[in-house]
């Protein structure tokens, strides 16, 4: 003891030291570093969670857009389809135009030829008739009078000349 | 001593019965006020307290945290953290200590062997217990040493070196605080004199009190520190028992 009161120490004051010292290590440990290393642990298990809940939304991300650029190419491809199928159908369609255009165009050349030549036999008909109906005409007046070689060959130029003036009317119409 | 020259907590020393006079003194009351500080600051961080930190006191009690595991980690392992709340209380109650010193009208508790004695008593008490806790009745060959047929000379050599460890904490602490405080007082005293000569008093110890910062800080690591270190010895197997 004589130590220690050389040095100051009281025992008394020692023991209420050490006794303090515990005390506030049970109130801290108990109010202040248990709560917050407790409130540590809860954070880093929250972020662990957060952290895998992260990389699992990424993963249901990445699997989505596989799925929609599947998705994308199924529909490209049958944009393509759909065009190709298009482009046919127009060709074969401007196709058929083409060929119903011919066969109206060479429908209606055959029907203008048909007119022409009924319209060419009408023309020929009449005049055949006109031709009789002159020669009628000049038999009938050749019988009614005696004709001299001047006078004949005056008849036979008349008639000539009025088959060709109506040749030439025909011709005109 | 110190106590001479008188601090606030002098005018409570009559109110106290008759039974504390040998016991409580200024020292025994300014580390209560120093342990009730403490409370309060540290019982204020971990109010509250919620897992995005919004308060400045929260941050600052997860930084105290933090550090001190980190500290545990490194120098006793992975599973150091579990022995934190001891060093960390031990670290802030020294650091908050060496601090009232330069408190005007207060005293530095640790510079009173009263109280490095009780702390360095404690904590190789502490690492003992630790000891036994993490080992049980193996951490006894701790004091036999290697070899073991040497153990007659070994056990007391171990047992000289535990106690010595007291000794080596409190002194040092005390030695270290016991001289800046009184070179604060010397630095005072002498700013006090100068107003002789510049006829106005001179801060002459502003210097020492940022040195004093300095010291306390450094005197509470290296306390906290070797208690690790103590801790460290005391749970970690040896090499040749981890073999085994």
């Amino acid at each position: 003891m004589g130590i220690l009161d050389q040095l100051g120490i009281e025992p008394g004051a020692l023991l209420v030291n050490i006794v303090g010292f515990i005390l506030l290590f049970l109130l801290l440990r108990k109010f202040a570093f248990g709560p917050i290393s407790n409130l540590l642990s809860a954070r880093a298990q929250k972020v662990a969670e957060d952290v895998q809940q992260a990389a699992d939304a990424r993963q249901e991300a990445d699997a989505h857009l596989a799925s929609i650029q599947e998705r994308r190419e199924e529909l490209l491809a049958e944009v393509d389809t759909e065009a190709d199928q298009a482009r046919k159908r127009a060709q074969h369609e401007v196709q058929r135009l083409l060929e119903e255009a011919r066969a109206r165009a060479r429908e209606r050349e055959l029907h203008a030829e048909k007119n022409i030549a009924a319209q060419t036999e009408r023309a020929i008909q009449e005049l055949r008739a006109d031709v009789t109906g002159l020669a009628v005409g000049f038999s009938e007046r050749l019988l009614a009078q005696s004709l001299d070689t001047e006078r004949h060959q005056a008849l036979v130029d008349k008639f000539i000349e009025d088959v060709e003036k109506m040749a030439a009317e025909e011709g005109q119409t | 001593m110190l106590e001479e020259h008188g601090t606030w907590l002098n005018a409570l020393l009559p109110l106290l019965p008759e039974w504390a006079h040998g016991v409580v003194n200024v020292n025994v009351m300014t580390g209560w006020l120093a342990a009730a500080v403490l409370l309060v600051l540290m019982w204020r961080c971990a109010r509250n307290l919620q897992l995005i930190p919004r308060s400045g006191w929260q941050t600052a009690g997860e930084f105290v945290w933090e550090s001190m595991t980190g500290l545990c980690k490194e120098i006793i392992g992975p599973g150091g953290a579990r022995f934190a709340p001891f060093l960390g209380t031990l670290f802030l109650y020294i650091l908050l200590m060496n601090l009232f010193g330069i408190i005007p009208g207060f005293l530095s508790p640790t510079a009173s062997l009263n109280m490095t004695a009780a702390l360095a008593l404690t904590t190789i008490i502490v690492v003992q217990y630790f000891g036994f806790r993490e080992r049980g009745i193996r951490y006894l060959l701790h004091f036999v040493g290697e070899p073991r047929w040497l153990f007659i000379i070994n056990i007391p050599i171990h047992v000289i070196g535990e106690l010595s460890r007291i000794l080596s904490l409190s002194f040092r602490l005390f030695g270290n605080i016991f001289g800046e405080d009184m070179v604060l007082a010397k630095f005072i005293a002498l700013g006090a004199v100068s107003i002789g000569i510049f006829v106005i008093p001179v801060p002459l110890q502003l210097p020492m009190v940022l040195f004093h910062i300095l010291v306390s800080l450094i005197q509470a690591a290296v306390f906290t520190m070797l208690a690790a270190v103590y801790i460290a010895g005391a749970v970690e197997a040896p090499a040749e028992e981890s073999r085994r």
